[in-house]
């Protein structure tokens, strides 16, 4: 007896949410009139960015061309040059046992560097356990 | 726009590209003549290197074979089935076969090394020598029974074989690597008693000079001793299952005998270059 009626998603004008007209506030019609057009704002934007990439051009260009006009006109002075020994300049102690006795000494020096520890493998030998 | 306008930044920015002069002569494509490689000459090995280099080959294929079998151990372990348990057995059998080939290999690389300064302590060294190859030809044996055994248990007790024979084994390595350093710092220490008594003895050498020689003879008699406690740690007996290292206890007295080796080396090198004069 009680049955409930279907809800039917029907459009309804009255609330503001479903008018197809899209009712507009009074107070936000006021506010877009007072916006600016986003179109001149775009311009004065790229406007300003222009001016200013072009003083920084001309500084830049006017400080290198500075740089390199001083570059051509100064003359550098010569200074006088001391040599400083390098590392093949030290002098090998092996280099400066006589040459009658160097043959020895390397000898004993190659038996000394020689490999001396070989280490068995590290194994496991529980493999099967 | 912006694009434009930063595109016009850089331009003005840049060095400006000069155009290259042109070349009166016409342009000729020539092929790159064929370069002839030459034949890169191979190093000839050592016995010694040759060793090593196989049983280094040998460890790479030991690491493969190893993984693979822990791999199958773990799928065993956690599945239980009669598959996994004969992928167990087959690669237990693999990586015991090449370890024990590892195990050759080293053992052979060291009976060559072995060679290089015998002639320090040529009775020692050529027991060493009979002994290490005593171990490879048991490992060869363990080889072949391994390979006929099919079953968990006789591999069970297979490695329990192995690892009570590993503690000998262990034993008579340390005692080569031991013999081997002994016969390499004794003939460094002969060589260089025989150029200290020739210092001593040559009339290119200052008097001065000739003195200081004496301390040196007093070094050489001390690494000596070291040496001879060295070889003396591999008479250690071996107590239990567990192995009694003595070689770090060696390496001590090998060391020492090196320092002395060493200062004995610098101080000749001193004596000659500031007492030496031409004849």
């Amino acid at each position: 007896m009680n049955k409930k009626l279907p809800v039917i998603n029907n459009q309804n004008i009255d609330i503001p949410q479903d008018n197809p007209l899209q009712t507009i506030k009074p107070e936000e019609k006021q506010k877009t009139k007072q916006k600016h057009n986003p179109k001149i704002k775009l311009v004065l934007v790229v406007f300003i960015i222009t001016i200013f990439l072009l003083i920084l051009t001309l500084t830049i260009v006017t400080i290198k061309e500075n740089s390199t006009n001083q570059l051509t006109t100064t003359t550098p002075t010569p200074k006088p040059f001391n040599p400083l020994p390098t590392i093949t300049n030290i002098p090998d102690p092996q280099n400066q046992i006589p040459k009658e006795w160097q043959q020895e000494f390397e000898q004993i020096d190659k038996l000394i560097k020689s490999e001396k520890e070989f280490l068995p493998p590290q194994i496991d030998t529980t493999i099967g356990l | 726009m912006l694009a434009l306008i930063l595109l016009n930044f850089l331009l003005l920015i840049s060095k400006p590209i000069l155009a290259n002069p042109s070349t009166t002569e016409p342009a000729t494509i020539t092929s790159p003549a064929p370069t002839r490689i030459p034949p890169t000459p191979t190093p000839t090995l050592s016995p010694y290197q040759q060793a090593k280099k196989d049983y280094l080959t040998q460890q790479q294929e030991y690491q493969q074979v190893y993984l693979e079998y822990v791999d199958k151990r773990e799928t065993h372990t956690k599945y239980g089935t009669i598959t996994t348990e004969k992928e167990k057995i087959e690669w237990t059998q693999k990586a015991i076969i090449s370890r024990n080939n590892l195990l050759q290999k080293y053992l052979s690389a060291l009976k060559v090394k072995l060679l290089e300064y015998s002639n320090s302590d040529p009775t020692n060294t050529k027991k060493n020598q009979i002994e290490l190859e005593k171990w490879i030809s048991w490992l060869k044996e363990q080889n072949i029974i391994v390979n006929s055994l099919n079953n968990s248990d006789d591999l069970f007790q297979n490695a329990k074989n192995f690892e009570s024979k590993y503690n000998t084994i262990q034993k008579e390595i340390y005692t080569s690597i031991i013999q081997n350093q002994y016969n390499n710092h004794k003939q460094v220490l002969l060589e260089l008693k025989n150029l200290a008594t020739k210092i001593q003895n040559s009339n290119q050498i200052k008097t001065e000079g000739q003195n200081w020689t004496s301390d040196s003879f007093i070094k050489i008699d001390i690494a000596n001793d070291s040496l001879n406690v060295a070889l003396k740690e591999t008479n250690q007996k071996q107590y239990g299952t567990k192995f009694n290292n003595f070689y770090p206890q060696a390496k001590k007295e090998l060391n020492k005998a090196n320092q002395y080796a060493l200062e004995v080396f610098n101080n000749l090198k001193s004596i000659i270059t500031k007492f030496y004069e031409k004849q």
